[in-house]
C-alpha cells in the first residue's frame, strides 16, 4: 500500500512536471548569465525574470507577459504587454519603449528615457499595503473580525468532524499527548518550509508545485487549529459532564480555541509569540500524524525490548 | 523523562552524572569546532607560515591518526572489560584533557613546520584516546529516554559559544577563551578520577541498570541475549554521508571570505547571534525529534536540508544575487548541523551495550566522523587545485545530499532491504 502511495505520488508529481511544458501552465523566460538579444519580430511568450546576465529587448521585439528584474542590466526598446517590476540591476527605458502596465521600482538602477511610453504608474519604493499596516499596527482591532473568523473555522470544525472523525482525533491526541514533539516537528516545518517554497519558486519549473505546497500548508494550517479545537471541546465536555455531540464539541472547543488565541495575540511580544507556538504544535501535529491518516507512536515508545 | 524522577527523588549523584557528560562533551566539541578546525588553520598558515593547502593536508593526517588511534584504543578497551569500567574511563578523560592543555598552551608558540606536524601527531593520539573513553560514559551518566535532550544540551552547549563568541579566527584567541576552562577541566577531572568519592562510586555502577545498559536499538531475545541488527553499519554509513558532505561543503564556504565573513566570521555579533540562536533552537528540537521520530526520518530531514542549503547557495552564486549579508544560507545550514550532531551525540550509545560501547562509538565517531573529514578535506583540495569553481563544488556536495536524501527515502519507503528491524541479520553481544 506504502509503495503504491508512493509511485503514485511520484507520478503525479511527473504528470504536474509533464503539464507545466504540454499545457502552457508556466510559460516565460529566465536568465541566469549571458548576453540574449530578443530581436524585431521575436517576443517572449510569458513572463521574462532576469536574475544575472545581459537581455536587450529591440524596438519591434515584445515580452507577452511582466518583466522581474532582480539583477543584471535590461535594455529595453521594445514592448512590455504587461507591467515592468524591478529590485536590482540596471534597466534602460529607452526611446521606443513601451510599458504597458506599471513600472515598479523597488531597488538598482534605472536610465529612462522621457520619449518612451508608460501605460500604468511608475511605483518606486518599498511600499506595506495600507491593510497590512493597519493590521500589524492596530491589534486592539482584532477581535472584530475574529467573529467571522471564529464562525469559518468553527464550521469547517464541525464539517471536519462530521465527515474525517478518526483523522481529525488522531491530529488532537497528538497534540494533547504529544505537544512537545508536535512543537519541535512544527518549529521544523516553519523552518524549512518557506524557504523550499521559495527556492522551488525560483525555478520556475516547479511554480506549480510550489502553489500546490501552500495550497497544503494552509491546509495543514488550518487543520492543526480544527484538530486543537476538537481536542479542546472534547476536553472541556467530558470535564464538564455535558452530553453533546463531538461535532458540536469540537465548534464549542474551535471557537474556544480562536478566542483565546486571538485574546493571548492582545498581549504585547509575549501573546503573539504564545499563538505562534500554538499554531506551530497544531502544524507538528498534522505531520507527526500524516494528515491524520495514521496515529503518532514516538519510536522511542514503538522500540519495544522483548 | 528519567531526569524528571531524580529531580523528584532528589536523587543527586545521577543529575552530577548529567552535568558531568554535557559539561565535558560539550567542551570537548566546542574546542573541536573553534581550536582544532579553524585555530590551526590560522596557527599554521599565520605563524608558521605554510599554504592553505599545507596546513589542510596536516589536517587530514589529524583525522586519519585519530581514526586509527581511536579504533585500536576502542577495541582494545572493550577486549579488556574497560568499557564497563567508569573510572577507567574518568582518568583516561583526565589524561586527555591534561595532554590537550598542554598542547593548547604551547600551540601560539609554534614556529616551525616539524613542530606543528608534532603538534599534529600528539594532538590526534589524544584525540583518539579521548573518543571511545568519553563517548562510552554515556551509558555510564546517561539514561537511554534522556540521550536525545542530553544530546541536544551538549551540542547547544558547544554551538551556541562557537558561534557567537568566535569573532576573531586565532589561535591566539581560540586559546585564551579554552585554556581557562581546559584547565578548570583538568583539575576537576582529576578528582573525579583519583578520589575516593561515594557519589562516584554510584554512578560506575548505573551501567548495570537496564535503563542505561539497554541502548534503543538493541534486542534482546527470550534467553535474555542482547541483539543487534545490521542497521549499525547502515547508521554509520549514513553517519559518514553527513559527515563528508558536511566537511567538503563548509571547507569551501569556510574558503570564500564573501561567505564566511557574512555568517559565521561576521564582524557584527548579531549575526553570530542570529546563527547562535539558531543552532540552539535546532539541538533542542533534535533532541525531541530524536526520541520521538525513527532515526531513518530524521536523517531524511538532516540531508533534505543539506540539499536545500546548498541548493541556495549556488542559486545564489549563479543568479549573482550576491547579497552577502542574507543569513537564510547560515541559519538553514547551522539546523542541520545540529539535528546531526545530536543524532551523533545519542546514538552510539543506542546501539551498544556497556561491553561494546568503545568499540562502536570508536568505530562509528571514527569512521563516519573523522574519516569523513579526512577524506573530504582531500577530496576538496584536490577540487581546489584543479581550479574547480566554488559553484561546482557546491553543486557536487549538493548532488551527493540529494543522492543521501533519495536513499533514504528509498529505506523508508522500500524497508525490505538493509532498514528492516526485525528482518536484518544480527549478531549476538554480551551485556
Amino acid at each position: 500500500m506504502r509503495k503504491r502511495g508512493f509511485i503514485f505520488l511520484m507520478l503525479l508529481c511527473g504528470l504536474l512536471l509533464a503539464a507545466c511544458e504540454t499545457q502552457g501552465a508556466v510559460r516565460g523566460m529566465l536568465v541566469l548569465s549571458g548576453e540574449h538579444r530578443i530581436q524585431s519580430g521575436e517576443s517572449v511568450q510569458g513572463d521574462l525574470a532576469l536574475l544575472s546576465g545581459q537581455v536587450a529587448l529591440d524596438e519591434g521585439a515584445c515580452v507577452e507577459g511582466s518583466v522581474y528584474m532582480v539583477g543584471g542590466t535590461f535594455d529595453l526598446r521594445g514592448e512590455v504587454d504587461r507591467d515592468l517590476s524591478q529590485i536590482g540591476g540596471q534597466l534602460n527605458i529607452e526611446n521606443s519603449a513601451q510599458i504597458e502596465g506599471n513600472v515598479n521600482l523597488g531597488g538598482g538602477q534605472v536610465e529612462r528615457s522621457p520619449q518612451a511610453r508608460i501605460g500604468g504608474a511608475v511605483q518606486s519604493g518599498v511600499q506595506i499595503p495600507a491593510g497590512l499596516e493597519q493590521a500589524v499596527t492596530a491589534p486592539r482591532q482584532r477581535p472584530v473580525w475574529t467573529a467571522p473568523e471564529a464562525v469559518l473555522l468553527a464550521i469547517l470544525a464541525f464539517l471536519a468532524v462530521r465527515f474525517l472523525p478518526r483523522p481529525v482525533e488522531r491530529v488532537g491526541q497528538a497534540i494533547l499527548q504529544h505537544s512537545l514533539v508536535s512543537l519541535a516537528m512544527g518549529i521544523l516545518v516553519l523552518l524549512v518550509g518557506p524557504v523550499l517554497l521559495v527556492m522551488m519558486a525560483f525555478t520556475l519549473i516547479l511554480i506549480p508545485i510550489t502553489v500546490i505546497g501552500l495550497g497544503v500548508a494552509v491546509v495543514m494550517f488550518v487543520y492543526g487549529i480544527i484538530g486543537f479545537g476538537a481536542a479542546l471541546g472534547d476536553r472541556l465536555v467530558r470535564a464538564l459532564g455535558w452530553e453533546l455531540r463531538p461535532t458540536f464539541a469540537a465548534v464549542l472547543g474551535t471557537l474556544l480555541y480562536v478566542l483565546v488565541v486571538d485574546l493571548l495575540a492582545l498581549i504585547p511580544t509575549v501573546g503573539g509569540l504564545l499563538s505562534l507556538l500554538t499554531a506551530l504544535i497544531g502544524l507538528g501535529a498534522v505531520v507527526l500524524t500524516r494528515l491524520g491518516l495514521r496515529r503518532f507512536v514516538p519510536a522511542s515508545e514503538g522500540e519495544s525490548l522483548l | 523523562m528519567e531526569l524528571t524522577r531524580y529531580i523528584k527523588n532528589k536523587d543527586w549523584p545521577p543529575l552530577l552524572g548529567y552535568g558531568l557528560f554535557i559539561g565535558m562533551m560539550a567542551t570537548g566539541y566546542y574546542y573541536n569546532l573553534t581550536f582544532v578546525q579553524f585555530g590551526l588553520l590560522d596557527l599554521g598558515t599565520r605563524l608558521v607560515g605554510m599554504t592553505r593547502q599545507q596546513v589542510s593536508m596536516n589536517m587530514a593526517y589529524l583525522a586519519l591518526i585519530t581514526s586509527v588511534t581511536a579504533i585500536v584504543f576502542g577495541l582494545w578497551m572493550m577486549r579488556r572489560g574497560w568499557s564497563r569500567d567508569f573510572r577507567f574511563k574518568l582518568r583516561c578523560a583526565f589524561a586527555v584533557v591534561l595532554a590537550q592543555t598542554i598542547l593548547t598552551a604551547l600551540a601560539p608558540v609554534i614556529r616551525s613546520e616539524a613542530a606543528f606536524l608534532a603538534w599534529i601527531v600528539a594532538a590526534s593520539l589524544a584525540l583518539g584516546v579521548g573518543v571511545p573513553a568519553t563517548f562510552s560514559m554515556t551509558v555510564d551518566l546517561v539514561p537511554r529516554r534522556d540521550r536525545g535532550m542530553t544530546a541536544a544540551l551538549v551540542t547547544a552547549g558547544a554551538y551556541f559559544p562557537a558561534a557567537v563568541f568566535s569573532s576573531t579566527w586565532t589561535i591566539e584567541q581560540f586559546s585564551a577563551q579554552i585554556l581557562g576552562v581546559m584547565v578548570a577541566g583538568s583539575l576537576g577531572l582529576g578528582v573525579l578520577a583519583f578520589a575516593r568519592l561515594p557519589w562516584i562510586d554510584r554512578l560506575a555502577e548505573q551501567h548495570t541498570r537496564p535503563e542505561f545498559a539497554r541502548g534503543r536499538f538493541v534486542r534482546y531475545d527470550e534467553h535474555g541475549a542482547a541483539h543487534i541488527s545490521g542497521r549499525v553499519i547502515a547508521l554509520i554509513l549514513l553517519m559518514f554521508g553527513i559527515y563528508f558532505i558536511d566537511s567538503l561543503g563548509f571547507l569551501r564556504l569556510a574558503d570564500t571570505p564573501a561567505l564566511f565573513e557574512a555568517a559565521w566570521g561576521s564582524p557584527n555579533i548579531n549575526n553570530r547571534l542570529v546563527i547562535g540562536v539558531v543552532h540552539v533552537i535546532a539541538a533542542l528540537v533534535g533532541g525531541i525529534l530524536y526520541a520521538a521520530l525513527d532515526e531513518k526520518q530524521l536523517f531524511l530531514w538532516i540531508f533534505g536540508i543539506f540539499a536545500l542549503v546548498h541548493f541556495m547557495y549556488t542559486f545564489m552564486l549563479r543568479a549573482q544575487l550576491g547579497s552577502p549579508e542574507t543569513l537564510s544560507e547560515p541559519m538553514l545550514y547551522a539546523l542541520a548541523v545540529s539535528l546531526y550532531t545530536v543524532v551523533n551525540f545519542a546514538i552510539w550509545a543506542d546501539i551498544s551495550v556497556p561491553r561494546t560501547i568503545s568499540r562502536n562509538a570508536a568505530i562509528g565517531v571514527a569512521l563516519s566522523g573523522w574519516a569523513a573529514t579526512f577524506l573530504s578535506t582531500a577530496l576538496a583540495l584536490q577540487l581546489q587545485l584543479r581550479g574547480v569553481s566554488l559553484d561546482l563544488h557546491l553543486r557536487l556536495v549538493d548532488s551527493l545530499a540529494i543522492l543521501f536524501f533519495l536513499v533514504v527515502l528509498a529505506l523508508i519507503y522500500f524497508p525490505g532491504g538493509g532498514g528492516s528491524r526485525r528482518k536484518s541479520s544480527s549478531q549476538e553481544v554480551k551485556g
